[in-house]
């Protein structure tokens, strides 16, 4: 349905249409059912207009005040429960079943996004003497600090081994592995700790943990089940504050281009250290906001797997803003968004984001949903517009 | 699950309340109020029916207030049209999504500007030039913008149009992931 149709049918009806546009008008609603179907949601919009009466002057923030203090009770930035699951996925059903009315509506010949190639990116080591080895994914084995480091590479995943005579290693013997945007790969530390590493991605680590507490560095996001050892904490150190944990299972992001950090707890305690050194402690199931503008840390109850599904492959978005879904879709796939028109960036979306398959798949539901359209300008980037 | 029915609700009821009494302030007050005493049953005898008791007892305080004053009272003709209009936008006696939460929702996600323009013309029944001087922008652009804002909405409200047979159907899924992936299989 082109603009200028969209345009006449609702001067049409506001009855602000001269004789010959209304017979224009009259003549498109006879052509096809699904015309008539889009007139008469059209009309359902205008006559809502007078249900929308006062909409602007609705203060929902200072009503939510008003009624807690009435209760009695702190307002907490609360839940995603089971209830929001469900009403996410049917936002994401709308969004999923634009596919289907994809291929049977399209007026006009698609942009093919096929063209963007899968990354090419590859994750890589920096050993403790500079060196940076491209892991492609076959089965390989290094060795680090002499021979006192094994270093096993496989298709997803690295694992680190010390071997017997390594009790004098200094921990201060680092590692790093990069997982550029557009890949996620899987390290096992020294002591078993496991870590997912999500796309554009750091860790910095000590070949092999001593008998003091055990530290490393992240920058962007990844998830950690922390080998138990009472004796030495573990603490991840970010740019925006620090996390700290005995042993337990949590995600945490903190991205350079981000303005905040966030860990969630699935399991075990942390507590998470600002840059001032003040601890908030969360228990499973709660997530701690660090704001870094504000140096505010907010802790609420959430429901885990919603931060947590990247490692399955599926980024759940809910209500969240064009700007924000590109922005994770730049990591996921290693593509940079431009905008023609920046007042799209705050058109909010539910739906899910499934990392394997590719971008184009995601793009097209989007463009389905709304009037937006995406438009490949190089290899590796696109530009956002009104449709 | 209270956070989440204020969320989902607070302002559709407000909208609900203003077309019996035709200030917002007073509907706000009355939907406010309506939150209180919820809170207080939830804790009691939570009710099956979460929206539509939301509805009916904010309904049932404005008709209160409407008995209480003669004034207020809308002639019985238009009562009856309005009525009809709003029991098909709202749809107080059900749980599900009403066209109206749909609708508010999109209105919700249009941009600042976008919403604004929406509102001036399509709520309050302004000109499109009036709005394009009070906004510094050109008629055209006016024009522009409405369009595409309408498209966008009749686009959601005909996705929640598609969905709604489709919900019904999967109802039963637990997961849903499980219920995403269930219809990706078939549509893609």
């Amino acid at each position: 349905m082109n603009q200028k149709i969209e345009e006449l049918v609702f001067r049409y009806l506001c009855g602000e249409c001269d004789e010959h546009e209304r017979s224009i008008v009259r003549r498109w609603i006879d052509a096809s059912p699904r015309n008539r179907n889009r007139f008469e949601t059209a009309a359902d919009i205008v006559r809502g207009g007078s249900m929308l009466k006062g909409y602007g002057s609705i203060g929902k923030e200072e009503a939510r005040r008003r009624i807690m203090t009435a209760v009695g009770r702190q307002v907490s930035g609360r839940i995603r429960s089971r209830r929001m699951m469900r009403f996410a996925a049917a936002a994401m059903i709308a969004v999923c079943l634009g596919a289907g009315g994809y291929f049977a509506m399209r007026e006009h010949t698609q942009t093919s996004f096929a063209d963007i190639m899968s990354g090419s990116n590859l994750v890589s080591l920096t050993l403790s003497d500079g060196s940076v080895v491209e892991l492609t994914g076959a089965n390989s084995r290094l060795f680090d600090a002499g021979r006192s480091i094994e270093i096993a590479a496989e298709k997803n995943t690295v694992n680190y081994t010390t071997a017997a005579d390594s009790a004098s290693l200094s921990d201060t013997v680092m590692n790093r592995i990069t997982v550029p945007r557009g890949c996620r790969h899987n390290i096992t530390l020294s002591d078993g700790t496991r870590v997912q590493l999500n796309s554009g991605s750091e860790l910095e680590f000590p070949v092999a943990f001593g008998a003091g507490d055990r530290r490393v560095r992240l920058s962007g996001e990844a998830w950690f089940e922390v080998t138990a050892d009472a004796g030495r904490k573990f603490t991840v150190q970010l740019d925006a504050g620090a996390v700290e944990v005995t042993g337990t299972s949590f995600n945490v992001s903190s991205y350079p281009d981000d303005t905040f950090s966030r860990t969630v707890l699935e399991k075990g305690a942390v507590d998470f250290v600002d840059n001032r050194g003040r601890a908030t402690h969360i228990d499973p199931g709660q997530s701690a906001l660090f704001d870094i503008a504000s140096a505010t840390v907010t802790v609420g109850q959430v429901d885990v797997r919603l931060f947590t599904s990247w490692k399955d492959g599926i980024c759940y978005f809910r209500n969240a803003s064009l700007g924000e879904i590109t922005k994770t879709l730049g990591r996921i796939y290693d593509v940079e968004f431009e905008f023609r028109d920046p007042e799209i960036k705050r058109m909010r979306f539910s739906g899910a984001v499934l990392c394997e398959k590719p971008i184009s798949f995601i793009l097209e539901l989007l463009e389905q949903a709304d009037p937006i359209k995406f438009t490949l300008v190089g290899p590796r980037k696109l530009t956002v517009s009104y449709d | 699950m209270f956070d989440e029915a204020f969320n989902l609700h607070y302002k559709a009821l407000c909208l609900f309340a203003n077309t019996f009494l035709n200030d917002m302030h007073r509907a706000e007050d009355v939907v406010q109020d309506v939150f209180i005493k919820w809170y207080e049953v939830l804790h009691t005898k939570p009710p099956v029916s979460k929206r539509a008791y939301l509805y009916r007892m904010t309904r049932n305080a404005c008709i209160d207030i409407l008995r209480g004053s003669a004034a207020d009272r809308v002639a019985t003709v238009d009562a009856d049209a309005v009525a009809d209009m709003v029991e098909y936008f709202f749809q107080p006696e059900s749980e599900d999504t009403a066209l109206l939460d749909t609708l508010l929702a999109a209105v919700d996600s249009l941009p600042e500007k976008a919403r604004r323009i929406f509102i001036g013309i399509c709520v309050d029944g302004r000109k499109y030039q009036e709005m394009a001087d009070e906004m510094n922008i050109s008629k055209n652009t006016v024009k522009t913008q409405l369009a595409r804002s309408l498209k966008l909405l009749r686009r959601r409200i005909e996705d929640r149009q598609a969905s709604e047979t489709v919900i019904v159907a999967g109802r039963e899924k637990a997961q849903s992931v499980m219920l995403l992936l269930y219809f990706i299989s078939i549509y893609h």
